[in-house]
């Protein structure tokens, strides 16, 4: 080594920028379990995409974690879940990890990013008809799963060890649909080529690409680490304070509050769509279809939407990984759909394909069809939820998380 | 000045100094770059809503 005096200080510093690395991510995970809780009641959209507060919130006894899409958190109300629990009244809060235009394809890479960390955990997975029934080809589009899209949690997919080489290779089939995510990531792209492909020689390719998919991930926990603790330290002390009052909740009086403001936000229509929102349905109501014109391409389209695919991509991981979810949807507004030329009978090829596709793998599945009829459970056509429907969901969620639901 | 001098030369002639000196440049290079590019972004892109 004296003959080479660059080479064994640059491994000494090296060595010594990995041990600081380490010595950060111990310190970090103390800082982060310090403050998970009063984060639990914040907007934490900067540190979404990672995998770090996701994976402590599901070691908290006390967090319920919820994972959505826009029907989660498109319209604010005091009665989201995350605010109505806020106190923990019934001895828990409700961690929400929702984004709008959140796909399954997008959670299942977000759940399977969680490894053995999800092993016996009980969590929500919340989802509306409006990506079958709404999207293109039932599905999201492009330009709401990019977005959204997470380096770290796909590259936790396509190279975790504890999901099976099939769903894999179904996932990385559905991942490539999707170009853009991939045309700055070469790693990511040829390891989801190898998976997809299947053939011996994909299966070389992928163990090739596995090291260095590992060195990544590695990194990206450690920038994830550091985003966190960053995002953390620029909270006020007012806003992490945590305050736990246990109360008994009045179920049916709450509800009946929430009925009499959603009358109020949708009082300029007769299909209970918030004023603001009524704009497209207005549009919509200028030329009506006759009743059960639009059935059959309706039901065509649902029984072939790409979500289904997607959805059991995303409980296939679950089962792998051995979670306990609780399948959340959301009801179709029968009455305006049917204004719109959809049958309840089309409309109810939704729910038969939502159980077809779950039922098989055993988990609890709500979807709250009987609330059909209700036009206040949802804010708009696309069933985002109105403060009466998040009535109706925290009492689910008050259900699940003491063992009432199965 | 003549000090200095002597001190440099022996500073640079000490095997153990100029290995520590070496190591810390290294590392303040490594640091540079993790300065440089190691942030990551865990935000979502900004939301084109489709009209659902």
């Amino acid at each position: 080594m004296k003959n080479a005096p660059h080479l064994s200080a640059s491994i000494v510093a090296f060595f010594g920028a990995v041990l600081a690395a380490v010595l950060f991510v111990v310190y970090a995970g103390r800082f982060e379990q310090k403050y998970i809780h009063g984060v639990a009641q914040l907007d934490f959209h900067q540190v979404l995409k990672g995998q770090v507060l996701q994976r402590l919130a599901f070691k908290q006894d006390d967090l319920l974690v919820f994972y959505g899409s826009s029907e989660v958190v498109l319209i604010p109300n005091d009665y989201q879940a995350y605010k109505y629990f806020k106190d923990y009244p019934t001895g828990f809060m409700v961690f929400t990890v929702a984004n709008k235009g959140t796909s399954m394809l997008s959670m299942a890479q977000d759940l399977a990013a969680l490894g053995p960390d999800m092993r016996g955990e009980k969590f929500v997975v919340s989802f509306a008809p409006a990506t079958v029934t709404m999207g293109p080809g039932g599905a999201m589009n492009a330009d709401n799963y990019d977005p959204n899209f997470s380096e770290l949690h796909a590259l936790e997919l396509t190279f975790s060890s504890y999901i099976s080489w099939e769903t894999k290779h179904l996932a990385a089939q559905r991942m490539l649909d999707y170009p853009n995510t991939l045309t700055e990531r070469p790693l990511l792209k040829f390891a989801l080529q190898a998976l997809a492909d299947g053939s011996t020689l994909g299966k070389i390719k992928y163990a090739l690409a596995w090291p260095l998919g590992k060195l990544q991930i590695s990194i990206i926990n450690i920038q994830d680490h550091y985003a966190v603790w960053d995002f953390i330290r620029h909270q006020s002390t007012e806003k992490l304070r945590v305050t736990r009052k246990e109360a008994t909740i009045d179920w049916g009086a709450d509800i009946a509050k929430a009925d009499e403001l959603q009358k109020k936000r949708s009082d300029g229509n007769t299909y209970g769509v918030d004023n603001d929102r009524w704009a497209r349905g207005e549009e919509l109501m200028a030329n009506l279809p006759p009743a059960g014109s639009k059935d059959e391409r309706f039901i065509e389209n649902v029984k072939i939407a790409l979500e289904w695919r997607d959805m059991q991509i995303l409980l296939r991981i679950v089962k792998e990984l051995d979670g306990h979810p609780l399948m959340l949807g959301r009801p179709m507004n029968v009455g305006l759909w049917e204004a719109l030329g959809y049958s309840e009978e089309a409309q109810n090829v939704y729910y038969e394909m939502l159980h077809q596709t779950v039922d098989p793998f055993g988990y609890p599945v709500i979807d709250f069809k009987e609330y059909g009829r209700d036009k206040y459970f949802s804010a708009d056509m696309a069933s985002h939820s109105s403060p009466k429907g998040w009535m109706y969901i925290n009492e689910i969620l008050d259900d699940f998380y003491h063992d009432r639901i199965h | 000045m003549k000090s200095l001098m002597t001190f440099i030369t022996t500073v640079s002639t000490n095997y153990w100094v100029r290995t520590a000196l070496l190591t810390a440049y290294y590392f303040a290079i490594i640091v540079a770059l993790i300065l440089m590019y190691g942030e990551g972004n865990f935000e979502p892109a900004e939301f084109i809503y489709q009209g659902y």
